[in-house]
């Protein structure tokens, strides 16, 4: 008879986890005593730090200049994740009823990478709206619209996250903004 | 006779650095605060790195990006009590600038699938006072690389979002109910759904753990 155990129970691969996360926590000062007794053992006298450590001026530059670089959502983002999150679809739920990978809608979302043709095409046909006037919105297409984008421009600008965080002004403008969107151009 | 000006105080700084309307006074803030507490963080940091032997966390990685949080927002939630003494406000500063840099470490040690060798690209080599032979990774770290290893990134979350709640005497993980709406809402989760994805990881993991998954006689 095999009496080996060779599995652990639920709560003891928890036991496990906790006193991984606890061992990474214990690296550092959790407590102003802690802090106090760090102080102590690293003396007062400084030690020569990384050159790169060294300028805060330059430190601080480069913060500022990955600040400048952060992708930011674009217009046509920014309007999938509001479609999307009205439709309380995850990006996971979205990405599989569109065929797209998880990843690639999650980084049209973001800003990171710009919509393809292909992405763009799905989307809007998911969420019902004209290709041409998304395919304008990103870009995709030169044609040039005698419409004011200022409603567009305002969902890029958005500060709210999602759909449900909208108030109920936010939430009538992005709907007439969506009916424009849904609307075929008159000829 | 000119009076020597007071050196701001921490909670003064941390105002300036949030006020970024005045943007040169919030520059300057920055770097006397800055060059206030970098030798503490860069000391904490290297001293975790050594023991993390084998991961190679990157400590002037670290520190950077412990000073980048601050500026980009952390001193937005960050206060001194009135009446702190100059020491103490001190300590308390720099007890949050570790928790910053505790958490970003816990974040790069959590992406990593592999245990690095040490200082790969041997830029920090001068920082190891005695470089180990080799850079064997203890069973906690190998623990963390696991989980990353064989859970999908959602679900790695989800399992130290539950294990930082986790009470050992208890043996339960009850997460506040404001942080588990935040965590759900952030991953777009229900909670029934957080719940079923954790027992499913923990069984993940107990599969990964058992020795039957790694030897196949």
């Amino acid at each position: 008879m095999n009496t080996r155990k060779d599995y652990l129970s639920p709560s003891e691969i928890e036991r496990l986890l906790y006193d991984a996360d606890q061992f990474v926590d214990s690296l550092f000062p959790q407590t102003e005593a802690d802090v106090a007794e760090m102080q102590a053992m690293f003396g007062s006298t400084p030690i020569e730090l990384p050159e790169r450590l060294r300028e805060p001026k330059l430190v601080l530059e480069r913060i500022i200049e990955r600040e400048r670089a952060a992708p930011k959502p674009s217009a046509f983002g920014k309007l999938v994740t509001m479609l999307r999150t009205e439709n309380k679809l995850s990006i996971e739920q979205l990405a599989q009823r569109i065929d797209l990978d998880a990843e690639d809608l999650q980084n049209i979302e973001s800003g990171a990478n710009a919509a393809s043709p292909l992405a763009v095409t799905v989307l809007a046909e998911f969420f019902k709206l004209q290709p041409q006037k998304i395919m304008r919105m990103t870009g995709l297409t030169r044609e040039s619209s005698d419409r004011p984008q200022s409603e567009i421009l305002s969902v890029a600008a958005c500060a709210k996250p999602n759909f449900d965080s909208l108030d109920s002004q936010e939430r009538a403008m992005f709907h007439a903004l969506v009916k424009q969107l849904r609307n075929k151009d008159r000829p | 006779m000119i009076e020597a000006q007071p050196e701001p105080t921490d909670d003064e700084l941390i105002r300036r650095i949030r006020h970024k309307a005045d943007l040169p006074a919030a520059k300057l803030a920055f770097t006397v605060f800055y060059e206030r507490h970098v030798q503490f963080i860069f000391r904490c940091v290297r001293s975790a790195d050594r023991q993390l032997v084998g991961y190679g966390i990157g400590t002037a990685d670290v520190v950077e990006e412990t000073f980048d949080k601050v500026w980009q927002g952390a001193a937005n939630s960050f206060s001194l009590p009135v009446g702190l003494s100059p020491t103490d406000s001190v300590r308390r500063t720099q007890q949050w600038l570790a928790s910053i840099a505790r958490n970003l470490v816990k974040d790069k040690l959590k992406s990593r699938k592999h245990v690095l060798p040490i200082d790969p690209g041997g830029e920090n080599e001068e920082l190891f006072v005695s470089k180990p032979e080799s850079a064997p990774a203890t069973p906690h770290l190998q623990l963390i690389a696991l989980v990353e290893s064989s859970l999908s990134k959602r679900d790695a979350a989800i399992v130290w979002f539950k294990i930082h709640h986790y009470d050992p005497d208890t043996r339960q993980s009850q997460p506040p109910p404001e942080e588990l709406k935040t965590f759900c809402k952030q991953w777009e989760l229900t909670p029934a759904a957080l719940r079923k994805a954790y027992d499913r990881a923990l069984d993940t993991i107990r599969l990964a753990l058992s020795p039957s998954s790694v030897t196949h006689e």
